[in-house]
């Protein structure tokens, strides 16, 4: 996978998500996402870390991801953090 | 403090073998995988289904998060997938979640080592560890 098919498949549920992909091994299949996007508001961390789950549902049940790290952020909360 | 690992599973060669109650059946006794997690979920108050052992952990996101409920002083129990797969395809079912490692706290899904770090790094964790004892 590539960042950019990883932000392709997240924007199909979440059109508005900003995706920064972090490949974590050199080998595209562990990678580390932050992920910006409106529709977390109000959401617990378990729904907005499914959110993503189901997204890439068929990469990782058919492994092309292997491992997957989340970090889920509002636009309000990415502002103050950065 | 030292670490503590509660039973009936945690560390023991059978780790998906718990305690039989009059009511749950295990695989061996005709029992389904959904059944036999729901009987693990229902009976240990802080659980962790991961690669490895507390102690031997065989991934990082897995360390992590034991490494994490180790920091608390409080024991729990832990159910090592590689040693079943179906309990290893059974979890992400039971809870659909497409990873290991996955932290039950009062029969109920936190999530994964991300969530696990970060309700750490906001108290969230330490509040509902601390309602166990309440």
């Amino acid at each position: 996978m590539t960042p950019e098919q990883l932000q392709a498949l997240i924007r199909r549920s979440l059109p508005d998500a900003e995706v920064h992909a972090e490949d974590l091994t050199g080998t595209r299949d562990h990678w580390r996402l932050t992920v910006i996007s409106e529709a977390f508001e109000g959401e617990r961390l378990v729904a907005q870390h499914r959110m993503i789950n189901e997204a890439l549902a068929a990469q990782l049940k058919d492994n092309t991801i292997h491992a997957l790290s989340l970090k889920t952020y509002t636009p309000a909360r990415w502002a103050e953090a950065n | 403090m030292a670490k503590k690992f509660s039973l009936p599973i945690a560390g023991q060669s059978a780790p998906t073998a718990p305690a039989a109650s009059s009511e749950h059946k295990t695989r061996s006794q005709g029992g389904d995988v959904q059944s036999e997690l729901a009987h693990l979920v229902e009976s240990n108050k802080i659980l962790i289904f991961m690669k490895g052992s507390p102690q031997w952990p065989q991934c990082g996101f897995s360390a992590r998060a034991a490494q994490i409920l180790d920091s608390f002083g409080v024991s729990y129990a832990h159910v090592n997938v590689l040693e079943d797969p179906e309990i290893r395809q059974g979890i992400k079912e039971f809870s659909n979640w497409p990873t290991i490692p996955q932290i039950y706290v009062n029969g109920e899904f936190l999530g994964g080592s991300d969530i696990l770090l970060e309700m750490y790094q906001n108290g969230e964790l330490q509040d509902a560890i601390n309602e166990l004892s309440n």
